[in-house]
């Protein structure tokens, strides 16, 4: 019994000292070995430790997916591409996962797919460019004896990129505000009110990515999926949040 | 002097107690009705008064057929004869809904020093244009009917609301439903439309009947009343009306003849058993519908390759609650790969239209199994089965012969398939640096939000020097004041210098040329035109000085006086020029 102690007490120091690559190199070994929930509690704790690159999450999906943990491996998966919604892997594996748990992919807009091309931090470095661009024409138009007609024509540029950032990242915060969720439970009845007596709407497959368009004090949630509206309890809801 | 003190006494006693005569008071409390006769459409306030003494609103007895409401209150200062009077009024509008003659009270109003119990009397009676009329009711009311009593859980029913006015009486026209509608339960906000009116005689009495309609639905089983208050707007002439002024909150336009009194309408309280869908006999199939409902199924393409998608597209039409129901679907087989169901949208209020993609896995697919869609048929009150299919196919072998992942994409009204892959996309290697929540990423950020400001502060300051630069090169005159201080400084170091070589001529020459440069730049002027007077002119509080230095300075340039001086002298010549100058400088001009 002392042995054990000891040697559980060996491998807890082990796993606290292990290094953020070491964790990961673990983790990947685990997945390799097709040992998944060991590889699942390795990227976890990564996340615990404060890492939050998007190839952990990601890669915590996959391990998730493999595991039969379909709601989280969606979760995983979303979240990583809200760091990176234009990484190939990421949103191959979200369609995949999606298809895996019969749920349907969601169809936003054109102007909200093109809003959602770069990430929240991309639009803002973009924003911060376009900013300093500005700043930098219009003090050389400022200063500058000549040429100042062109320079504040040029200026229409980064305001236009401006703009655009701005949009993008209101879109962003338009995911805060009406965040997304993944439906944790099998079987869960979207309804037609919030309250357990309601008529029943729709099923919503275990792993179907919904909005939130609406909520209640009382624990429910209005939510969309496939162009339809109905109420859900949030019990029932894993909540994302870019 | 004792005996003068004594006097202003006894004389000042005498006037407060003159005061004291004239602010006496005796505690009352009044109550009056104005006007105490009205007819049926009129009201009347009753005021509660209570004189020389503080007292709260009273509670008003209910009287039957009359509505009091509380006004508000208003406090009045009187100076009748010396003596003055306060009082606090509290007011109650009565509004009758029946002839006769009726008696408020007990009132019990209690005040500092008593309590007092008052009645007040008020007649009511009929109306000049309705002599028959003995209560509102009867000359105005509404009733509510429905076409169906027990319909079933989401089955629409139309509610018929009838509103009766007696003939002579005039609306503005305005109806508002004021509620008697229940809170929960039913599907939507009711929307009520007028429909018809015409005039209907009613116990030999001739009615104008307005006619509104609603179709309601209900979300749960149960009983659902309806007691809708309507609320009309009669207009009264303001000749009914006895004068008690702007007592009346809806006191009419201020310079018209006529006003408008809210009434709001009695009216039949209807109960609606509504009756769940039975549980007894539900098929399997049944998805939500009710009502009276066809379902229409097709399937293309018909002749494809094993692996190759057919689209089943499903239409419900008919009355009921279309958009409550939940889509049919093909049953799943073997070898038959079903994607879920999807609404596709329609412009049609009266059909619901969904779309399923199957896939064939292999030839030996030969057709697709039928769809059954089960609805609940209200006008039969029983469960009824539409079956369409089986649908044939004919499956030719593919190449493939692995299945593939399909996936939806693009809006949800046009459709694609797309073959993802086999498998999901492997790990990501290591990142080359690791991203802490509070890592460096984000302590860059807290420094980019810290200097956030900086460009656009260095624009401000480059907008600032280039408009400026633009005044300045626009304004001759300011841009010479601009450097009067400057040059004039030049030629006083040049001055200095003189002073320490000990050469009085050059520092003469180099004196007048700071007071030339300073003054010509200062007033905008040609050199040429600068003199003694010209500057004393523009600066006559520091003419003497200025005189006095131009005299100086021009004897020894112009060799009047003799031009060996002391270097003491000449310091004292600059530093009278120095605060001259200094003077000038910050004078605002």
């Amino acid at each position: 019994m002392k042995l054990i102690l000891i040697l559980f007490g060996m491998m807890l120091s082990a796993c606290a000292w292990a290094t953020p690559d070491e964790l990961f190199q673990q983790a990947q070994q685990a997945y390799d070995a097709e040992n998944y929930e060991q590889a699942v509690e390795a990227y976890e704790s990564l996340l615990a430790a404060g890492i939050s690159n998007l190839e952990v999450y990601y890669n915590l999906a996959n391990a998730r997916f493999r595991a039969g943990d379909l709601p989280e491996a969606v979760q995983g998966y979303r979240n990583a591409w809200y760091r990176n919604p234009h990484d190939a892997d990421i949103s191959a594996n979200l369609k995949y996962a999606l298809n895996a748990a019969g749920a349907v992919e969601p169809a936003p807009p054109i102007i909200t797919r093109a809003l959602t091309a770069l990430s929240s931090q991309e639009w803002m470095r973009l924003g911060l460019g376009a900013y300093i661009l500005l700043a930098v024409l219009l003090i050389s138009a400022f200063l500058l004896r000549s040429g100042r007609n062109v320079l504040f024509r040029i200026c229409l540029l980064p305001v236009g990129l401006l703009l655009l950032s701005g949009t993008g990242w209101w879109q962003w915060n338009s995911y805060t505000l009406r965040p997304e969720a993944v439906v944790s439970i099998g079987g869960t009845t979207a309804r037609f009110g919030p309250t357990d007596g309601a008529t029943s709407h729709f099923k919503l497959p275990e792993g179907a990515l919904v909005r939130e368009t609406g909520k209640q004090a009382n624990g429910w949630k209005e939510v969309k999926y496939d162009a339809k509206h109905g109420w859900v309890k949030q019990e029932n809801l894993l909540l994302l949040s870019p | 002097m004792k005996a003068k003190i004594v006097q202003w006494k006894y004389a000042w006693l005498g006037l407060l107690s003159l005061l004291l005569a004239g602010t006496a008071f005796a505690a009352d409390v009044k109550v009056t009705i104005e006007p105490n006769l009205i007819s049926l459409l009129d009201r009347a306030v009753l005021k509660v008064e209570f004189i020389d003494t503080k007292g709260e609103s009273v509670d008003i007895p209910s009287v039957e057929g009359l509505k009091i409401e509380h006004m508000g209150s208003d406090r009045q200062y009187r100076m009748i004869q010396g003596k003055t009077t306060s009082s606090i009024t509290h007011k109650y509008l009565i509004t009758p809904s029946k002839v006769g003659t009726f008696s408020i009270g007990p009132i019990i109003a209690k005040y500092k020093g008593g309590e007092k119990k008052l009645t007040a009397q008020l007649k009511v009676i009929k109306p000049e244009d309705d002599e028959e009329a003995q209560q509102i009711s009867e000359m105005m009311f509404s009733s509510v009917e429905t076409d169906r009593t027990s319909p079933y859980v989401h089955e629409p029913f139309t509610l018929k609301l009838k509103v009766y006015v007696r003939d002579g009486i005039q609306l503005d026209g305005r109806f508002g439903l004021q509620g008697g509608i229940p809170e929960s339960g039913l599907d939507g906000e009711p929307s009520w439309d007028i429909v018809n009116q015409n005039r209907e005689e009613r116990d030999r009495k001739i009615y104008t009947v307005y006619t509104l309609t609603s179709t309601i639905k209900t979300l749960t089983a149960g009983t659902f009343s309806f007691r809708p208050e309507i609320q009309l707007n009669v207009v009264v002439p303001r000749q009914q009306r006895r004068p008690f002024g702007m007592d009346d909150p809806f006191f009419g336009d201020l310079f018209g003849r006529q006003e408008t009194r809210p009434v709001i309408l009695d009216c039949n309280r209807l109960d609606i058993q509504v009756q769940p869908i039975p549980e007894d006999g539900r098929p399997d199939s049944f998805t939500g519908g009710v009502g009276i409902l066809d379902f229409q199924v097709s399937a293309g393409p018909t002749r494809l390759k094993a692996g190759e998608p057919v689209t089943v597209k499903m239409r419900i039409t008919g009355e009921g609650n279309l958009e409550k129901i939940m889509p049919p679907e093909v049953k799943s087989i073997e070898g038959l790969k079903c994607y879920d169901v999807r609404t596709v949208s329609t412009d049609n209020p009266q059909e619901v239209c969904f779309e399923q993609v199957v896939i064939p896995g292999s030839d030996d697919i030969k057709e697709l199994p039928e769809i059954a869609f089960s609805y609940f048929n209200t006008q039969t009150a029983d469960f009824r089965t539409i079956r369409r299919g089986p649908f044939p196919l004919n499956v030719e072998p593919s190449a493939r012969a692995s299945a593939q992942v399909m996936a939806p994409v693009d809006t949800a009204l046009v459709r694609e398939t797309r073959v993802l892959g086999h498998d999901i996309a492997y790990l990501k290697p290591a990142p080359e640096q690791w991203t802490q929540n509070d890592g460096p990423a984000n302590r860059t950020e807290e420094a980019i939000r810290m200097v956030y400001l900086l460009p656009a502060l260095i624009t401000a300051l480059a907008g600032w020097i280039s408009l400026r630069r633009q005044r300045l090169a626009n304004n001759e005159a300011l841009a010479r004041r601009q450097k009067a201080p400057g040059i004039a400084r030049k030629h006083l170091q040049d001055a200095e210098k003189a002073i320490r070589k000990n050469d009085p001529a050059a520092f003469y020459e180099a004196l007048w040329n700071a007071l030339c440069a300073y003054f010509a730049h200062r007033f905008n002027l040609s050199a040429g035109a600068i003199s003694g007077a010209t500057v004393a002119e523009r600066i006559p509080e520091e003419k003497e000085v200025i005189e006095q230095l131009f005299s100086a300075i021009e004897q020894r340039r112009y060799g009047i006086r003799d031009n060996t001086e002391s270097p003491a002298d000449m310091t004292e010549n600059l530093r009278r020029l120095t605060t001259l100058l200094k003077t000038c400088e910050r004078m605002k001009r």
